[in-house]
């Protein structure tokens, strides 16, 4: 657990430090919501003022939120994490006293940690100028954990989806699926609840909803605690995932068969 | 030209040596694109037509963006590239060669994953919006004209690199801006952001001039997409020709 803490304090300092590529994630993160915000205007102004209790101040915090979360941990490091394996650098790291994707999934979410640190910012400059109000207390005080939750569920589950790269090695696109689960069962562009009945019914089934739909929904300002639950449920069945996975996958390295 | 044709037959043949591969790419990519179409269907669902857009109209963006898309980036990778290239010295063994440096680096790469966008671009195109024979032609062509004004504004962004150094983030932040404003249709968006679209980021030459030609053919449509392909390649040629008296060589030798 030290080690976990020490490696994602380290990340989330080193990263705060070479922040000149977070400058870059902010202004794409700027043009999304420039984006959606006039999708989302043009969308509710033709349903007559809200779409499934959404207005459009309530739909661009949405937005504002399943971004921030997302942006912050790039889907395609799944690639790279592919690359890792195929090249022998996991082998390298087994040389380690400590479990290779704890200590990976350490650094990654010290970073994205750093990332969300900026973003949150911009997400709070750019709510105010479009929808002209401030987020109350109890938002903010839901908003920050589940943010932190769905961008630590992310970059773990990145490890779950990687980890194929141990049987499969040609599925260089495979992070453009695991992109698009976030975007569609995820509710990232679209609330879940603007999906139909029986997508609705499964999205709950899956960790998706914990990485955008989670944070976005508590960042518009509706106060569901349970979905808090939810997210620290999903986090500790990840992580336990990515480690029994990354174990096969690690053992299959041993046996000279990747 | 012959030299310049058999390099990209070659590009071709790298991508295909791994069939598998190639096709799980494919696959993927026109899985990811159908994705789009499902979230505009589920939010048509819940709204209606917004401004004039419904399902039928966002199959021909589609189609054209997938199509455009996939020409600039997936039959002419080295497109997003150029910053790259000129910064880890992939420049330096194009330049040696007695072919003309730019287009060689862009029939250099071929990439697998962005022509499965090309493949769903013409399916949805001609399965979904099913196009009279002018329909198609017209599609063919603002498709590839759309593609020339993409590749252009991504070459010349990169070109900057030349002159002014640094990483490349101008052509990372372009690129993100291009594909995200062309990926969505243009009436959504208010004033300023339409005269953006219009002028220093020509996604509308991409997407929206090329969409409206297939639905509503205008010779006066043609002639702005005309000029604009003509003006950002020019201009990227241009650039990229002047930026290159400046380079000095990083000496690292790679391939592009």
């Amino acid at each position: 657990m030290n080690a976990f803490v020490n490696v994602l304090r380290s990340a989330y300092v080193k990263q705060l430090r070479m922040r000149s590529g977070l400058y870059y994630t902010v202004g794409f993160y700027c043009i999304i919501l420039v984006c959606w915000g006039a999708i989302w205007w043009a969308a509710i102004g033709a349903s007559g003022g809200t779409i499934h209790g959404y207005s459009y101040e309530r739909i661009y915090w949405y937005i504002a939120g399943t971004e921030a979360a997302v942006v912050c941990v790039s889907s395609r490091r799944i690639e790279a994490i592919g690359d890792d394996i195929a090249a022998g650098m996991i082998e390298v790291e087994m040389l380690r006293p400590a479990s290779v994707v704890t200590i990976r999934i350490a650094r990654q979410t010290g970073e994205s940690f750093a990332c969300l640190t900026f973003v949150a910012i911009a997400a709070l400059v750019m709510g105010v100028l479009y929808t002209h109000e401030v987020p109350d207390p109890v938002t903010v005080a839901f908003a920050i954990p589940a943010l932190m939750l769905a961008v630590a569920c992310n970059a773990i589950a990145l490890y779950v989806f990687a980890s194929l790269a141990f049987w499969i090695r040609d599925a260089r696109a495979a992070w453009f699926l695991f992109q698009k689960c976030i975007f569609l069962p995820g509710g990232m562009l679209l609330p879940v609840q603007l999906m139909p009945h029986a997508l609705r019914s499964v999205v709950w089934f899956l960790p998706f909803w914990t990485m955008a739909y989670a944070p976005g929904r508590l960042v518009a300002g509706f106060h569901e605690p349970i979905l808090l639950v939810g997210q620290c449920v999903w986090l500790v069945v990840l992580f336990g995932l990515a480690r029994m996975v990354f174990a096969f996958g690690e053992r299959r390295v041993q046996a000279g068969v990747v | 030209m012959r030299v310049i044709l058999a390099v990209w037959a070659a590009s071709f043949r790298e991508v295909f040596a791994k069939r598998r591969a190639f096709y799980i790419d494919v696959s993927i990519m026109i899985i990811n694109d159908l994705t789009w179409i499902v979230l505009w269907t589920f939010l048509f669902n819940n709204t209606g037509s917004i401004r004039g857009w419904n399902i039928d109209r966002i199959y021909v963006l589609f189609s054209v963006i997938a199509v455009s898309f996939g020409i600039s980036f997936g039959l002419f990778r080295n497109t997003r590239r150029i910053s790259e290239i000129v910064n880890d010295g992939s420049l330096d063994a194009a330049l040696t060669l007695p072919v003309d440096t730019l287009t060689y680096l862009l029939v250099r790469r071929v990439s697998a994953p962005v022509v499965g966008d090309i493949v769903f671009g013409l399916g949805l195109f001609f399965i979904a919006v099913r196009p009279s024979p002018v329909e198609a032609l017209i599609f063919f062509a603002v498709s590839i004209l759309g593609a020339i004004v993409m590749g252009s504004f991504l070459v010349l962004l990169g070109s900057l690199t030349l002159h002014f150094g640094g990483k490349g983030e101008q052509s990372d932040l372009g690129f993100e801006a291009i594909n995200i404003f062309s990926f969505y249709p243009i009436d959504m968006f208010g004033g300023p952001t339409k005269v953006m679209l219009f002028t220093v980021l020509p996604g509308a030459f991409v997407t929206a001039v090329p969409a409206e030609l297939i639905e509503h053919f205008t010779v006066s449509s043609l002639g702005l997409l005309l000029f604009a392909t003509v003006f950002f390649a020019i201009t990227a040629r241009v650039t990229f020709t002047t930026g290159l008296k400046k380079y000095r060589s990083g000496s690292r030798w790679t391939t592009a």
